[in-house]
């Protein structure tokens, strides 16, 4: 084994996100924006490429990031994930070199291609990240770039930010579940190291649990029903974002963790029984949306969701057979989707729209881009000699041999699907290149430049020799990664493009056919659209919008409250669970009772009475006092001296004070009286709160004693502090410390009514003696 | 013969710093503005506001000084009269630092804050000072008592500080609010103190663990209204309704350090509580902060979606990070608690950068409060509407921000206890909170400004502690923990700390 090249691959996967960070900062780069960024992404293809050629192979531990949280910086480095980095990078560059055409030396183009140097290192990261934790960052960075570019064109269109959060939101509720399922992982195996959890064996229970948490944020991420409504409202980016992020890497990711997990999860029984049904579902119902739409930028975006159902099915059938099958089209996909749109942006371009009821007979302006596109389009149909057709061929021997319980859902869901693949690339073949031109924009269409047409020229010509080489292919590309991902060689014979007449290439001709005539039939009806419903765009909407009215109404019904709505709320929480108690009241009329404090209790009534009764304030003021005093006599009748004499020190102060605030504030109305309705409604409040707490002082002073606190008191209060009044002492001496802070607060009091007081003496700002006082 | 109570100067310095700052300003104030013919000229408000932040800042810096002094020495040292009253440990100078940091950013970020809404007062600084000076006393209080004097402490001054912008209306609704809820809050709290020490006959902390019977109605009763006291000041639902109203209402720079120091102190002082006070594995505790913690999440989150006020939306925005703090209370073990005390120390430099950057933007009498201020920052004010995306960014937990880490923190140790629920709130209650965290950057760069902005430059304070924010958010993102930079020879594991700090509570 080589040596692990850390620093290549961290450089590797840096390079772009460095340049993209310079683009964001230096305006003044925006001529040099292409040059740079397409200079950035083949200098990383270069080393990708160099690192897969010298075979290396292993975990590069470039970063202990936070140890204590089992989070590094490891790359996985072995022929799968270095090909898949290829593939990033590749078709990256070519991106960039078409966006930088297609935008042209604007600002906004400037600030797209940072953008998509940045989301190329993150998704360079999410390839080839080794640990969980570090693939979640990459896999969330990726998100987030996508939601910054679909907005690009923000100033154009109105739809574009509901479209970019809609696909932030959508995946990104799908990811979290996933760390949870990451962090599951890691938690009952030890390790958060891709590398080392495929040569454990998990217990079952734990490998379903994992897949069920996992795999949601796989299947938004690759835009898989229900989830899938995010990817056509996406298309709202320009046409080389949609090419990258929304057809050739960003979906794809969610297929990629598959097949990384297959070998840690793949016995789940969760695997093709979720797997099969969801990508079947999501295969026909994409082909079925392509068929009916006008735009065809719209019309890719549906067939690239019917084929990431497909290529769900392939992964869903579970067996190693089919992580191959996977691979190859997953590849191929990539390739052949991210130069098809490419290619409308090159017809949108020269004929000014992407309306199909627009286009036609381009054929005869644009014949260069006609051959480029009939090319790409071919292989996305699977027809042969090109890639997608080795990819078909291989996913239909897979489906006949594989015998899972789901194995009748998958050949429907993948026979149904590629028929309806091959009507919807003749419906958009056709619709742009063949027959009249429609409307004057599509008959004086100009031939696109040469810039239009490298990106998706080399593509299609990448397509085309994949094809031809198939068993080069095989032996240099999909049987060494095959190996890798799955740890362990496939025993199978070469992939050959003539494999003589057998099954799959009979049915491969028939489901051709088949999509030819259904391209016929379809043309000619109109096809219903979906009821609203069903559909999950309106649906998020709806949540959105739910969750919003009902947040209003929760705003609505506490906001602004007047603070006694607060205080019941409080007190009715804290003194809840002392209501049980309240039977215990009955014990006070087995006790005896005295005149005096009988006298006493009364006078107490009374003085509360006045005190909500009374209308002027400073008579409530007095008959506070009065309750106060009364208390004051009652702890005389028990016997406490020292608790009087501080008790009516504290009235003393306490009624000064109200009557100097008075002073200040000033006589002004009492508020205006609530309704008798309300009215009885505190009163009952009240009465239960006063009888609550009653019962709960009642019923502490019944309980068996535990412990004599005073008895302390009375024996240290004159041994320790030499002294005999015990509230003294214990005021200044035994909580010396709690007293002097609490002079503090007085005195903080005091600063605070100073400062809150003195600026009644003054108008509220002066503002001709500038800012101040 | 009793020996002398044992009284170490030096457990007290963090306090006698910020008490003794606040006198000297107010002596400060006092020289300045009346006393201008001692200096032999006139001295501006603005001048004199500046002047009293310098001061009141060094002696938050003299306090950080003895208190990083104390936590790097590991003692623990008590101070006692009668009653050990107050602690001096690692777990509480980890928080008395960060109280004491989050001051100094308080002080630089109200310089020319004040001067605009004019309301430049001496008094200002020194009610800020004995606030942190409650506070600090709170997070060391080893009593009851203690914790009641400073949660007083802590909290009164900020009653008159929420209401400091006399001359607006808002303002003054906010503190007469907060002051009528909080008394309730604080006599409840009293009242459980009270049960308490009937049930046991001990206000100290380590005499009730000793004593506490965790089967006893009036025990638990007494528990129970302490936690309605402690969840009041962390705004935690249902003792929630509070926070928006005040901290719409108050000056920016006081509802920032409300949301962050109090937050912070009642945090802290609810975990030694609990830790030392209860015992954090007592089951009926954890079920009742479990309640909290999703009831918190839930209406956190959904509430702030539809503010259209920015500082409303940090309030609600702020009950749902009290929420998934409380998740760590619920594990009831160190790692649970480490892991609030790093998401407390992340919470306050994000938060502080978001209040910031609306302290920057606010106008002379005017602040910039409403969401579609924000509408074209990017253009006419990038610095600030970068600043402005990374905390948001931040708060909503995006990897690459100390946000994430925080809450990425949590839910391990959540997961680790073997919970499941309350992760799966954090991440579906977090994904709500991209809504509105997403909102302000998207307006900043998308829409065209509404009006040209009345104010361009930003003042130095501002500055400096924006960029501080700033640099700790992006820090503790990508190093939350040491081995990080050893090529710089710096080693600031703050994740460690908080480990270490939480070892005092648990007694190892």
């Amino acid at each position: 084994m080589t040596a692990v090249p850390v620093w290549t691959a961290t450089a590797a996967v840096l390079l772009p996100a460095l340049i993209g960070v310079l683009l964001l900062a230096a305006p003044r780069l925006a001529g040099a924006a292409r040059l740079l960024a397409v200079a950035a992404s083949a200098g990383s293809l270069l080393l990708f490429a160099r690192m897969l050629a010298a075979g290396a192979s292993g975990v590069a531990v470039a970063w202990e990031w936070a140890p204590a949280l089992s989070l590094r910086v490891a790359w996985r480095l072995d022929v799968a994930t270095l090909a898949f980095a290829v593939l990033v990078a590749g078709v990256g560059a070519l991106v960039l070199h078409f966006a930088g055409a297609y935008f042209g030396p604007t600002s906004k183009g400037r600030k797209a291609i940072a953008l998509l140097c940045i989301f190329q290192a993150s998704m360079l990261g999410l390839v080839l990240a080794d640990e969980l934790l570090l693939l979640f960052t990459f896999w969330e960075l990726t998100g987030l770039c996508s939601f910054f570019l679909i907005i690009t064109d923000a100033d154009k269109r109105d739809d574009t930010f509901a479209a970019a959060q809609q696909a932030l939101v959508v995946t990104v509720s799908g990811a979290l579940p996933m760390l949870i399922g990451f962090i599951y992982l890691i938690s009952e195996t030890g390790t958060g190291s891709l590398s080392t959890l495929v040569s454990l064996e998990l217990p079952l229970r734990v490998q379903t649990i994992a897949l069920a948490l996992i795999l949601p944020g796989i299947l938004t991420k690759s835009a898989q029903l229900p989830f899938h409504f995010w990817l056509p409202g996406a298309m709202a980016a320009p046409t080389p974002i949609s090419a990258y992020l929304h057809s050739a890497t960003m979906v794809k990711a969610g297929l990629l963790l598959l097949l990384y997990l297959f070998p840690i999860c793949g016995e789940s029984a969760l695997w093709s029984g979720l797997l099969i049904p969801v990508g079947a579902a999501t295969c026909l119902w994409g082909s079925y949306q392509a068929l009916r739409q006008d735009d065809v930028k719209l019309l890719m975006a549906w067939s690239t969701v019917s084929q990431l159902g497909l290529m769900t099915i392939t992964a869903g059938l579970g067996n190693d057979l089919a992580i191959r099958a996977a691979i190859l089209y997953l590849l191929a996909h990539a390739v052949f989707k991210a130069g098809l749109f490419l290619g409308i942006g090159a017809i949108d371009h020269a004929a000014g729209t992407r309306k199909l009821s627009l286009l036609g007979g381009l054929r005869h302006r644009t014949p260069l881009l006609c051959a480029v596109v009939a090319v790409l389009a071919g292989s996305m149909a699977g027809l042969p000699p090109f890639a997608g057709f080795l990819s078909k061929e291989l996913v239909l021997k897979k489906l006949l041999l594989s015998d899972t319980p789901m194995h009748d859902v998958a050949v429907l869901g993948i026979v149904l699907g590629s028929i309806g693949t091959a009507a919807y690339t003749t419906r958009f073949f056709f619709g742009c290149f063949a027959g009249r031109p429609r409307s004057d924009a599509a008959a004086t269409a100009q031939p696109p430049g040469f810039a239009f047409l490298l990106a998706p020229g080399l593509l299609a010509a990448l397509s085309l020799a994949a094809g031809l080489a198939a068993p080069y292919t095989d032996r240099f590309v999909v049987e060494p990664m095959t190996t890798a991902l799955l740890g362990y060689r496939l025993a199978v014979p070469e992939l050959r493009l003539w494999h003589g007449i057998n099954v799959p290439l009979i049915l491969s001709s028939v489901i051709l056919t088949l999509g030819f005539l259904l391209y016929r039939v379809s043309g000619r009806t109109r096809l219903p659209g979906l009821p609203a419903v069903l559909d999950g765009s309106r649906g998020f909407e709806a949540v959105l919008t739910r969750a919003q009215s009902i947040g209003g109404a929760c705003n609505r019904a506490l906001a602004g409250a007047s603070p006694s709505v607060y205080i019941a709320l409080l007190l009715a929480l804290a003194f809840a669970g002392a209501l049980p108690l309240v039977g215990r009241l009955s014990g006070l009329l087995s006790l005896g009772w005295n005149l005096g404090g009988t006298i006493l209790l009364v006078l107490l009534a009374f003085s509360l009475a006045l005190t909500v009764g009374l209308a002027s304030k400073v008579g409530r003021i007095l008959a506070l006092t009065a309750a106060g005093f009364a208390v004051a006599m009652l702890f005389g009748l028990l016997n406490a001296p020292d608790l009087v004499l501080t008790q009516l020190l504290v009235e003393v102060l306490t009624t000064v004070f109200f009557l100097l605030a008075i002073r200040f504030i000033g006589h002004r109305e009492p508020a205006p009286q609530a309704t008798p309705r309300v009215q009885t409604l505190r009163l009952a409040f009240a009465a239960t709160v006063g009888l609550a707490s009653a019962a709960l002082v009642f019923a502490l002073h019944t309980l068996p004693r535990q412990t004599r606190i005073a008895d302390y008191y009375f024996e240290a209060g004159p041994r320790v502090a030499k002294g005999h009044n015990l509230v003294n002492l214990v005021l200044s001496d035994f909580r010396g410390l709690d007293t002097l802070i609490e002079t503090l607060v007085v005195l903080v009091v005091g600063l605070g009514v100073i400062a809150l007081m003195r600026g009644r003496e003054l108008p509220p700002r002066q503002s001709a003696q500038g800012p101040d006082r | 013969m009793i020996a002398p109570p044992e009284i170490s100067p030096s457990v007290l310095a963090p306090i006698g710093f910020t008490a003794i700052g606040a006198m000297v300003i107010l002596v400060q104030d006092a020289l300045l503005t009346r006393g201008s013919s001692l200096l032999g000229r006139r001295v501006t408000p603005a001048y004199a506001g500046t002047l009293n932040a310098f001061t009141a800042m060094l002696f938050l810096s003299l306090a950080l000084y003895v208190t990083v002094v104390a936590f790097a020495s590991g003692d623990s040292l008590v101070f006692q009269l009668a009653n050990p009253v107050y602690q001096q440990d690692r777990f509480g100078s980890f928080a008395t630092a960060l109280l004491v940091v989050v001051g100094i950013l308080t002080c630089a970020l109200s310089v020319s804050y004040l001067s605009e809404l004019g309301i430049n007062h001496g008094a200002y600084y020194a009610l800020v000072l004995a606030s942190i000076t409650g506070a600090i006393f709170l997070v060391g209080a080893i009593d009851l008592l203690g914790v009641y004097v400073g949660l007083e402490l802590m909290t009164i001054p900020i009653y008159v500080l929420a209401g400091f912008d006399r001359a607006r209306l808002r303002s003054n609704e906010a503190a007469i609010k907060y002051f009528v809820i909080g008394s309730f809050a604080t006599a409840i709290l009293l009242y459980g103190m009270a049960l308490i020490y009937g049930a046991t006959g001990t206000t100290s902390f380590g005499a009730i663990r000793d004593a506490f019977d965790p089967t006893s109605p009036v025990a638990m009763l007494g528990v129970g209204l302490i936690l309605i006291g402690f969840a009041f000041k962390i705004a935690s639902v249902p003792f929630h309704q509070w926070a928006p109203d005040v901290y719409e209402g108050a000056p920016a720079p006081i509802t920032a350090y409300m949301s962050v120091a109090v937050k912070a102190a009642a945090f802290t002082a609810l975990l030694r509580f609990v830790a030392t006070a209860i015992g954090p594995e007592t089951e009926q505790l954890s079920d009742v902060f479990a309640a909290f913690a999703v009831l918190s999440m839930i209406v956190g989150n959904l509430m702030a979606v539809i503010q259209e006020n920015v500082k409303r939306m940090l309030a609600y925005s702020s009950i749902g990070h009290a929420g998934a703090l409380l998740i760590g209370l619920v594990t009831g073990s160190p790692g649970g608690y480490a892991a609030i005390a790093f998401y407390l120390v992340v919470y306050a430099f994000m938060n502080l950068g978001a209040f910031g950057v609306v302290i920057a933007l606010a106008r002379r009498g005017q602040e910039c409060e409403r969401v579609d201020d924000f509408a074209g920052l990017a253009r006419t004010r990038p610095g600030l509407a970068a600043a402005m995306t990374l905390f948001m960014l931040s708060l909503a937990g995006i990897p690459g921000t100390a946000g994430f880490m925080a809450k990425f923190n949590l839910i391990v140790v959540a997961i680790r206890a073997d919970m499941i629920w309350l992760p799966i709130t954090l991440v579906v209650t977090s994904v709500i909170s991209l809504f509105y965290y997403l909102r302000i950057p998207v307006l900043m760069t998308m829409r065209e400004p509404s009006e040209p902005p009345s104010r361009t430059g930003i003042a130095s304070g501002e500055a400096l502690a924006l960029c501080l924010c700033a640099a700790v958010v992006l820090f503790l993102g990508f190093f939350p923990n040491h081995g990080m930079l050893p090529w710089l020879g710096l080693e600031l594991p703050v994740l460690d700390w908080a480990s270490d700090s939480v070892t005092d509570l648990f007694g190892s």
